[in-house]
């Protein structure tokens, strides 16, 4: 069966694929981020009654020093790196088509979570195959109706009938 | 009743039996689907898995691994492309040899190199799993923490390269395990009043949202129309004759021994084992010059290499309470929820448990074998559907397996929140492996440090020669590949400068 999408996948121009010095200080700026958040929650975590030598906050605040240590060599690590050096581990590129895709997908999945609340299991797990396949390109009817009512009602049978998972 | 007896004759149970041929079914499907990885597929049958009794669930989990690492070896013959990590190796002959003519032999000589190394693994558990945990029981806090950083280390320095990235992505594991309670005194942290949280993050979402999710929403990231490599149609003999059984002994020998070295060392996977196993292979070989052009040599060696590490993992995470490879970092969390906690005291109690887990991986050997023989033809047509099936189906049985765990729907938030998180760590080149290893064995790295620091402060911990001996192979596992790099760098260069000048 062939790919029906009917826009082409062009690349993305620009940050689709973050490039190597952004690849690692985006990370060791992230990092930082985190390691700093998390030792501010860590000095709100209660000492308790200090019946051991070690409070509840020790290992967080050494993990989050350590994480901070490390976002600070990697940045340090790649400013001090020549700025043209071979990429062994690049990402393949991502695309406008492919960022879209993926947002409506969320958005569908998003969707799904308020309707499944409204809606029989069923009938919303059906939709959302509908959805999640029109928008990866799947198109006719065998993708479109006999795909997500065949693969819903595995579904079903499998959690609901066999694991008796209340859906 | 003897452990054995005992162990294997719980696999009479029909649950069982039909749960492996489940599993078997499943994990050659996700094996010959390249993308979708044995970890991934481990992740997302966990979901589905935990409702049923151990023995069953395992059962499933179990044969998973090992057919997935049968039917990942079809689209690397065909279509050049590894269906898992682990048959990165097989694409080195087996595409080469399908284009000569030659993809059902391929397909037939690599699952029978498979199954050879997959049993001489699980030799290795039924022989070395009992003694190495007898070993590791006499394991203190201090030589605990030592293995957990073993562990942790180990996966990291393996990860190609990138050892501070790493070691960030381990020290984010450790901090989101220690979301909930403190493991000695139970003081809540970062649980933000949130009742779900405070046994803390839940593994199973975690773990699927990090290795099925996130690897789904980069596919979808970078698709591109019409990029499939055609598959080879044309398959020639099958069978192996005479002369090819005995070109494929040699290789045979050496990969098993690769892979099952490589298997017993934590965190390093078929990947790897296939790897130095073809290069032993064409070493030991009275034909080198032809490996990578077609060798059946090489695809021999490569394979039962790669499947040899599979009893090893199985023995390191069973007996030592560390993960294998990131299959079995997975497969951890889904043993902690049924009340089986990996780790030296495991097969103390339950020594049966060891046989039955190697009966389960015996019989699933058998048939993913006769699949692969069978069948082959069969899964090949596979790799004509398309992705967009694939996905809808992986995005939706992540979810409704993640909701399944505890009927709730924080866990499908908590899942999303990780895919997310793991689209990221994909897109900036930081392993995800570490991270789950961290979430998985914190409290245990943490419980274990500050009871050794309590009973006899940092002594305790240098002054145990297993926890030193642990802790110095653990930093030259994070100090030696970047001194090996930049050693080539520097020779490299200055064999340039002395070419340069005769030029």
């Amino acid at each position: 069966m062939a790919d029906t999408t009917t826009t082409p996948d062009a690349p993305a121009s620009g940050g689709a694929r973050p490039g190597r010095r952004l690849r690692d200080l985006v990370p060791a700026a992230a990092g930082a981020a985190l390691a700093a958040a998390a030792f501010a929650l860590a000095t709100q975590i209660p000492e308790g009654a200090r019946l051991t030598q070690f409070s509840p906050r020790w290992w967080p605040e050494l993990l989050a020093v350590l994480l901070l240590l490390l976002s600070v060599c990697l940045a340090a690590g790649t400013l001090r790196r020549p700025s043209v050096t071979v990429e062994e581990d690049e990402p393949e590129a991502a695309t406008r088509q492919g960022a879209w895709r993926l947002a409506a997908m969320l958005a569908s999945i998003a969707g799904y979570g308020v309707l499944w609340y409204f809606v029989d299991f069923r009938v919303s797990t059906a939709i959302l195959f509908v959805a999640l396949t029109w928008l990866g390109g799947g198109r006719g009817w065998k993708a479109l109706i006999l795909f997500p009512i065949g693969v819903t009602a595995i579904l079903y049978l499998l959690f609901g009938v066999l694991l008796r998972v209340p859906l | 009743m003897s452990p054995i007896v005992e162990g294997f004759s719980a696999l009479l149970d029909p649950t069982v039996l039909l749960c492996i041929a489940a599993g078997a079914l499943l994990g050659m499907l996700v094996g010959a689907f390249p993308g979708v990885t044995a970890t991934m597929a481990v992740a997302l049958a966990s979901g589905f898995t935990l409702s049923l009794e151990p023995l069953p669930g395992l059962a499933v989990l179990l044969t998973i691994y090992v057919a997935a690492n049968f039917g990942d070896r079809v689209p690397a013959i065909l279509i050049n492309t590894p269906g898992t990590p682990a048959s990165i190796a097989t694409t080195f002959d087996g595409y080469a040899m399908a284009r000569q003519g030659k993809a059902g032999l391929a397909l037939t000589s690599s699952a029978f190199a498979s199954a050879w190394g997959t049993l001489v693994g699980v030799v290795l558990l039924m022989v070395a799993a009992i003694p190495l945990s007898r070993l590791a029981l006499n394991f203190g806090p201090a030589e605990m923490f030592a293995l957990v950083v073993f562990g942790l280390t180990m996966m990291i320095g393996v990860s190609g390269g990138r050892i501070v990235k790493g070691l960030m992505a381990g020290g984010l594991g450790l901090l989101l395990g220690a979301v909930g309670r403190d493991p000695i005194t139970g003081t809540p942290r970062f649980t933000f009043g949130v009742p779900e949280l405070s046994d803390g993050i839940p593994f199973i979402a975690a773990i699927i949202g990090l290795f099925g999710i996130a690897e789904v929403m980069n596919q979808i990231l970078v698709h591109r129309r019409g990029r499939g490599v055609e598959p080879i149609k044309d398959f020639g003999r099958w069978f192996p004759r005479r002369s090819d059984w005995r070109t494929m002994l040699k290789p045979m020998a050496v990969g098993s021994g690769v892979g099952a070295v490589v298997g017993v060392v934590p965190a390093t996977g078929g990947d790897i084992a296939g790897i130095l196993g073809w290069d032993q292979a064409r070493r030991a070989s009275k034909r080198p010059e032809e490996f990578g052009k077609g060798s059946l040599e090489g695809i021999t060696a490569a394979d039962t290499s790669s499947n040899a590490t599979l009893g090893g993992s199985v023995t390191t995470t069973l007996a030592l309470g560390l993960p294998g490879d990131s299959v079995m970092a997975v497969m951890i969390g889904s043993m902690v929820v049924w009340g089986i906690q990996p780790g030296p005291s495991l097969f103390a109690n339950q020594p049966e448990l060891v046989y039955s887990i190697a009966g389960i991986m015996l019989i699933a050997t058998v048939v993913a074998l006769v699949i692969s023989v069978l069948r082959m033809r069969g899964v090949a047509k596979l790799l004509e559907l398309p992705q967009h099936f694939l996905w809808a189906v992986i995005l939706v049985f992540c979810m409704v397996g993640t909701y399944a765990v505890n009927n709730s729907v924080f866990d499908v938030a908590v899942m999303i929140v990780f895919g997310l998180v793991g689209l990221f760590l994909k897109r900036f080149g930081i392993p995800p492996g570490p991270v789950v290893l961290g979430l998985i064995l914190g409290t245990l790295a943490e419980g274990n440090l500050r009871r050794a620091l309590e009973i006899g402060g940092p002594e305790n911990i240098l002054t145990s020669p297993i926890a030193l001996g642990l802790l110095a192979v653990s930093t030259l596992a994070l100090v030696v590949p970047p001194l090996r790099t930049a050693w080539r760098a520097r020779r490299a260069r200055a064999a340039e400068s002395t070419t340069t000048p005769a030029s």
